[in-house]
């Protein structure tokens, strides 16, 4: 039970999902062209439906952090790196309001493939 | 507006704004305990998101008050977890309440 | 048995929230004093006042402003914010070419440490539907009119990951001290549906 004297503590510190470890690789780099994978996933998922099968531009590498999926249903942390993914609005809407504007969605790399 | 986006753009909720965190205090309530039984350990917060983005998935477009998905998510993650059973829930409710 | 104390009566999910605080304590899983406190802290302690410290250092100190964009949770730490839904920051940057717009389209993820509790307009399904597919109509309802040659980039917290605007320094403010300008800084102008101008002035 958390105590009235460590609510100062916890606000302050909250609870990263971050864990660095070097050793996991990352399939992609920043420049790389992406696709996300067009699955339907059952149970608690993190990848908005608008983003499903559009293809996009890795912008920045965030590290590596757990899996919610696979943690969510007790199958493990499986923690791999989370990317910025650049989506021009032409790709996601059709016909946007704008040519030049974009998205930037935070996407596990099991949400990515090659595109 | 084109394919992907089902969701049906509607006014933006009205001015003036009450920018208060928490318009009512069950609101504030229910955000406590989310909190508090997140950083005991007895979910991942993650856990919790999951479960809120689930309520409010299910509720596309509509006006249901934010914090109703708040507690319809921490009631059934809570209930998941054998914290709180709904039944029991429902009964110290009824206790609660004129019905 | 009824055990109601108040004259009007109260809602329904007011007297679930009761219930199942009353449940919790008798398990010995939750503290009242500590949902007292979680509360003050968010009501009171934390909110946008702490970013507009973090966006005011930044238009004073060329070489803070480059720690927080290249690492914005320790930028932020050094001024003592930290913490809850703010532990992996990311602040983005105002410029003449590129306006920048936060959202998060699945719930309501947003960088406490730095901006307190969501406003209810940025939980909505309007705006969060309308960021990502409208940005522009939806900033002209908010009173910004974007010019086309700029770009928006709009950012979707959909990971562990919280985002910041770092408004444009506004014109006609070279006098101000830090604080000064700390108190232009408004909340919507870190999440991007509004700018920082030498007349606004932040409400808390």
């Amino acid at each position: 039970m958390l105590r009235p004297e460590q609510v100062e503590e916890a606000v302050k510190t909250g609870g990263s999902t971050r864990r660095p470890d070097d050793r996991i690789t990352p399939r992609f780099k920043t420049g790389d062209a992406v696709r996300v994978r067009n699955r339907n996933p059952t149970g608690h998922t993190r990848l908005a439906r608008y983003t499903r099968g559009k293809r996009g531009v890795i912008h920045h590498d965030h590290g590596v952090f757990i899996f919610p999926d696979t943690n969510a249903h007790g199958r493990g942390e499986k923690p791999q790196h989370v990317y910025s993914v650049r989506f021009e609005a032409a790709e996601l809407w059709g016909e946007p309001t704008s040519l030049r504007d974009a998205v930037y969605i935070d996407l596990w790399e099991d949400y990515l493939e090659p595109a | 507006m084109s394919q992907s986006n089902d969701l049906a753009p509607a006014a933006l909720p009205a001015k003036p704004e009450d920018s208060r965190p928490f318009q009512a205090p069950w609101q504030a309530r229910a955000f406590a305990v989310a909190v508090t039984m997140s950083q005991a350990g007895r979910y991942t917060w993650d856990e919790f998101r999951g479960y809120l983005m689930a309520e409010i998935a299910q509720h596309p477009g509509d006006s249901t008050e934010y914090y109703q998905h708040w507690l319809d998510a921490l009631e059934k993650l809570l209930a998941d977890k054998g914290f709180v059973a709904g039944n029991e829930l429902n009964a110290k409710t009824q206790e609660f309440g004129p019905r | 048995m009824s055990t109601q104390h108040h004259n009007a009566p109260e809602s329904e999910p007011a007297l679930r929230v009761k219930a199942l605080e009353s449940l919790l304590v008798e398990k010995g899983l939750v503290d009242p004093q500590t949902l007292d406190l979680l509360v003050d802290a968010y009501e009171n302690k934390v909110g946008p006042k702490n970013g507009a410290k973090v966006v005011a250092r930044a238009w004073v100190d060329p070489a803070y402003k480059a720690r927080l964009l290249s690492n914005g949770t320790a930028a932020i730490a050094e001024l003592g914010f930290s913490g809850m839904q703010g532990e992996d920051m990311v602040v983005v940057e105002n410029t003449p070419t590129v306006h920048n717009l936060i959202v998060c389209t699945l719930c309501s993820c947003y960088p406490w440490p730095t901006l307190g509790l969501p406003p209810v307009w940025y939980k909505s399904a309007p705006y969060r539907s309308r960021a990502v597919s409208d940005p522009r109509g939806l900033l002209k309802e908010f009173g910004l009119d974007i010019a086309p040659e700029v770009e928006i980039r709009v950012w979707d917290s959909s990971a562990e990951v919280r985002y910041m605007v770092l408004p444009e320094h506004p014109k006609g403010t070279e006098h101000m001290s830090e604080a000064e300008l700390a108190e232009l800084v408004t909340r919507d102008s870190m999440i991007g549906v509004a700018k920082v101008t030498v007349g606004s002035k932040a409400r808390s």
